[in-house]
């Protein structure tokens, strides 16, 4: 295996990112960065449905719910540990993302998202509705904290390092997957439906494909923030958070493999130094994703490109 | 009969009250290079998007090989060797263009997940043979010099060409060409049927579409003519010219080139 | 969102008669009668969301913000300018209006000029401006819910033994003659013709001398103004609220994709329908999943008829 500058600048990033804990002391910092590694799990996934497909998965706050509350509700009823709830609330919002994407793919464009906003005010009932199940309004708490043998991850810093390996383990695959036959398929459906059609590559498989992976790592993603807060209320499914996934993804740079993360990063704390215009907050989001559109339409990632480029020419 | 290369039965298409495509049948051989023409409407693109999948066929059957490809969507199609290019060009316009070949190649190409996890050793020759396909195609179609170049970057008649390239990448054994050589100076359109006759030498089975009734004459080995969505006429060239139905049509209606 | 206390008819569901089958009948009556009026204000926003999407392609996810502003401005002409509902309701559309002419101006047209895939940022951007309308309104509105004085008595209107509320009877009214009207301009007008010729084929009809920008500006400030009207009728019957518009677009979408997209009359029809569903639903299954009804058959509709239970197949 060839050793390239870009392994160079993977390995400095693990370096930098597995000692930062040891740096930083400030716990509510460690606290955003576990935040931060959560939603990267979701806009990792959101990415390869919205910016390498090209389907805007607006409901796709439901399978974070899903996965939330699958995990909690495993660990709690049935006793698992969290080793087992991670796992199971992966597949099962993977498989309610099959579900829909088999429904809803196969028409694709404004079908779609108008169906995945479907499927998410019928979760969004279910879990305010079915007290039995859901506990309703009131929220589920007193979620267990994972642990190997007799190690309780009880502090930040471990959550820190969990969320990360997985994370990295998330970028890994989507890596693998993008540079494969199926990323050239993926990419094919975006850039000509009809012509990938002509080569063979079934633009309804390859989605649906893609929208399982977002699926699941959304639902992944959920068992996590679940074992993480300890404690899930119907106040996740908020739109709220499909707004943020949004403009981390669009403006960090939505078909990209790292762009996501870079959002995740800017747009998690970004409102956290932002907090003395907390009421601001939503509003300022709009504003920037409507301008982050119209005039970075490729992402922030995409500037140090650009500015390069622009200085490259000056010359 | 059975055993024909590739044979339409009866191929009918009807929108609302429209019969753009009517009973129409014809064979082709393997090897053969066949011309597809007719005025202006005749249902000539109606007819490669229905042997192509990306129309519903009202009635009739599409055989090929002995399969029968009836109802088939495209991919599909593509997945048994039919491959065509588009009348009005089809490119992945934010794409390299050694990327858009190699994306053509689909389907040949290692898609099982655990082996592109573990980056097995059938993967790595699978994608080995990609790399290597897609050279060739480059040098065989002459893009060789703009491997890089993002393919909406690239003149008309070069996105034409891509078209073709990328089509070869999926090895077709028959290729349909929608207008191949519409909007190209004379130059690009002897070059580019040069490439079809090379082509055919490679073994693949062309189907063409063409106005160019020059272009038509020199390379076809036979000719079916279509007008209002009816065969009117099948032979070979020089059959076909001196038909009376033929120049009738032809009279009646226009022969300029559909862009 | 607290579930299905939204529209919740403020009406008596149970008439008081001595033949217990004449009771059932009648509550079915009373309630097919809500869904109607309930359904007919649907159909407003309905129509217009699906006449913006039929003609321009694009999502506009910030229209239930302009059924919220409806609602809010009509609401403030009231408590400042002058407390006469029927002005309030008019100036308050006309505003409304005129907000969507200028979204329509600043963003959606700066889009299509840059050719960028107008369906995904389209949308994008009205989730931007929905974003920015509804915590605005927050700011400068608050939080607490706003009830627009009724300009009727509250004495329920008698037709047999079914009970109408007055303010029902009026947006009823209105919501009937802003309907015909739109469906009159959209006939026999020149922009009218214009917006249909657009409607059929972008490319010819800019060819014929059709002015699209304008025929684009026109659709989205009649969408706006419609769902401006549904909002400020509803002003004095349920209460506005900045979020409200969130809760209204869900349901303007279910009607778009049951009436079929782009088609105007599918969405009144539609809007009807899904009015008379849910409170069926509400009644006779549950009041909480009332608005869960809507939801799967817009999967059923996906599943089997994605058309739409009216629309024709058009291409997409």
């Amino acid at each position: 295996m060839k050793v390239g500058t870009s392994h160079i600048w993977y390995v400095i990033g693990i370096v930098v990112l597995a000692l930062l804990p040891v740096v930083i002391r400030s716990d509510y910092d460690i606290h955003i960065f576990v935040m931060v590694w959560i939603f990267s799990l979701l806009v990792i996934g959101f990415n390869l449905i919205f910016g390498y497909i090209g389907q805007l998965s607006l409901g796709h706050t439901a399978y974070f719910a899903i996965g939330c509350y699958t995990s909690a509700l495993a660990t709690l009823k049935w006793g698992v540990p969290f080793w087992v709830g991670l796992p199971f609330a992966t597949v099962v919002s993977g498989f309610f993302g099959f579900v829909i994407g088999v429904i809803a793919l196969r028409w694709r464009s404004h079908f779609f998202v108008i169906a995945t906003i479907c499927f998410w005010g019928i979760i969004h009932l279910i879990i305010l509705n079915w007290v039995s199940l859901t506990n309703g309004p009131v929220g589920i708490g007193n979620i267990p904290i994972p642990s190997i043998g007799g190690m309780l991850f009880s502090t930040k810093v471990h959550f820190y390092y969990l969320t990360l390996i997985f994370v990295a383990g998330a970028l890994w695959f989507t890596k693998k997957i993008l540079s494969s036959p199926i990323g050239r398929a993926f990419n094919a459906v975006r850039e000509n439906e009809p012509l990938a059609e002509s080569v063979g590559v079934s633009a309804y498989r390859v989605a649906t494909l893609a929208f399982v992976i977002a699926t699941a790592l959304a639902g992944m993603a959920g068992s996590f923030y679940a074992h993480y807060v300890t404690y899930i209320s119907p106040e996740i499914d908020e739109f709220s958070i499909m707004i943020s996934i949004l403009v981390m993804v669009v403006l960090g740079g939505k078909g990209t493999i790292f762009g996501p993360v870079v959002g995740a990063l800017i747009f998690t704390f970004l409102p956290e130094y932002l907090r003395f215009a907390k009421d601001l907050r939503l509003p300022i989001f709009g504003l920037i994703l409507i301008m982050g559109i119209v005039f970075l339409p490729r992402g922030i990632i995409t500037l140090p490109k650009l500015i390069l480029s622009r200085w490259v020419d000056k010359r | 009969m059975k055993d024909a290369f590739f044979s339409a039965e009866a191929l009918t298409v009807q929108f609302g009250g429209l019969t753009a495509v009517d009973h129409l049948s014809f064979e082709i051989q393997q090897g053969e290079i066949i011309s597809l023409i007719g005025p202006n409407g005749a249902g000539k693109t109606t007819a490669f998007n229905v042997i192509t999948g990306f129309i519903r066929l009202t009635e009739g059957a599409i055989r090929f090989l002995g399969q029968d490809l009836t109802g088939m969507k495209p991919f599909q199609i593509a997945q048994h060797g039919i491959v065509r290019t588009f009348q009005q060009t089809r490119v992945f316009p934010e794409v390299a263009v050694e990327e858009c070949i190699r994306m053509g190649a689909h389907k040949i190409a290692e898609k099982g997940l655990m082996a592109i996890l573990t980056n097995s050793s059938r993967y790595k020759q699978k994608e080995k043979e990609i790399l290597e396909r897609a050279e060739q195609i480059l040098t065989f179609t002459g893009l060789k010099e703009k491997a890089s170049v993002l393919a909406k970057n690239l003149s008309y008649g070069e996105q034409r060409l891509l078209e073709i390239a990328v089509a070869l990448a999926a090895e077709p054994k028959l290729l349909l060409c929608d207008e191949p050589v519409c909007g190209m100076n004379p130059e690009e359109s002897r070059s580019t049927m040069e490439l079809i006759r090379a082509l055919r030498k490679q073994g693949i089975t062309i189907l063409l579409v063409e106005h160019d009734m020059n272009v038509v004459m020199d390379i076809s080995d036979r000719i079916v003519v279509l007008n209002y969505g009816k065969k009117i006429a099948e032979g070979s060239p020089g059959e076909v010219s001196e038909n009376k139905k033929v120049i009738e049509a032809y009279l009646g209606g226009s022969l300029k080139c559909s862009i | 969102m607290e579930a299905g206390a939204w529209f919740r008819p403020c009406l008596p569901n149970l008439i008081l008669i001595r033949a217990k089958g004449r009771a059932v009948f009648i509550i079915l009556f009373q309630q097919i009668v809500n869904g109607l009026i309930i359904g007919g204000i649907y159909a407003l926003i309905a129509a217009g969301l699906t006449t913006i999407f039929g003609l321009m392609n694009v999502v506009n996810f910030a229209h239930g913000e302009f059924y919220m502003l409806g609602g809010m401005v009509a609401f403030l002409i009231t408590q400042t300018l002058w407390s006469n509902y029927f002005f309030a309701l008019a100036a308050s559309i006309t505003i409304v209006m005129v907000i969507g002419f200028l979204v329509e101006k600043i963003l959606i047209k700066r889009l299509r000029a840059t050719g960028v895939d107008l369906l995904v940022t389209g949308a994008l951007v009205t989730i931007g401006v929905s974003i920015f309308f509804q915590n605005t309104s927050l700011l400068i509105f608050g939080s607490i819910p706003k009830l627009i004085p009724s300009p009727f008595s509250t004495e329920p209107f008698k037709i047999g033994p079914i009970l109408v509320g007055r303010m029902y009877l009026f947006a009823a009214a209105v919501t009937v003659a802003v309907i015909l009207l739109a469906h009159y301009s959209i006939k026999k007008t020149k922009l009218g013709m214009a917006m249909r010729a657009t409607f059929q084929d972008k490319d010819v009809a800019s060819l014929v001398g059709v002015n699209i920008d304008r025929v684009y500006s026109f659709t989205f400030t009649l969408g706006a103004g419609l769902a401006a009207t549904a909002g400020a009728l509803l002003g004095p019957i349920f209460v506005i609220y900045p979020n409200a518009g969130e809760r209204v677009v869900l349901k303007a979408f279910v009607i778009v994709i049951m009436g079929g997209m782009g088609n105007f009359l599918g969405a009144i029809l539609g809007g009807f329908l899904l009015g008379v569903t849910e409170s069926l639903t509400s009644a006779y299954i549950s009041a909480e999943y009332k608005d869960l009804i809507g939801f799967v058959i817009v999967l059923l509709i996906l599943v089997f008829r994605p058309s739409g239970l009216f629309g024709k197949t058009k291409r997409i």
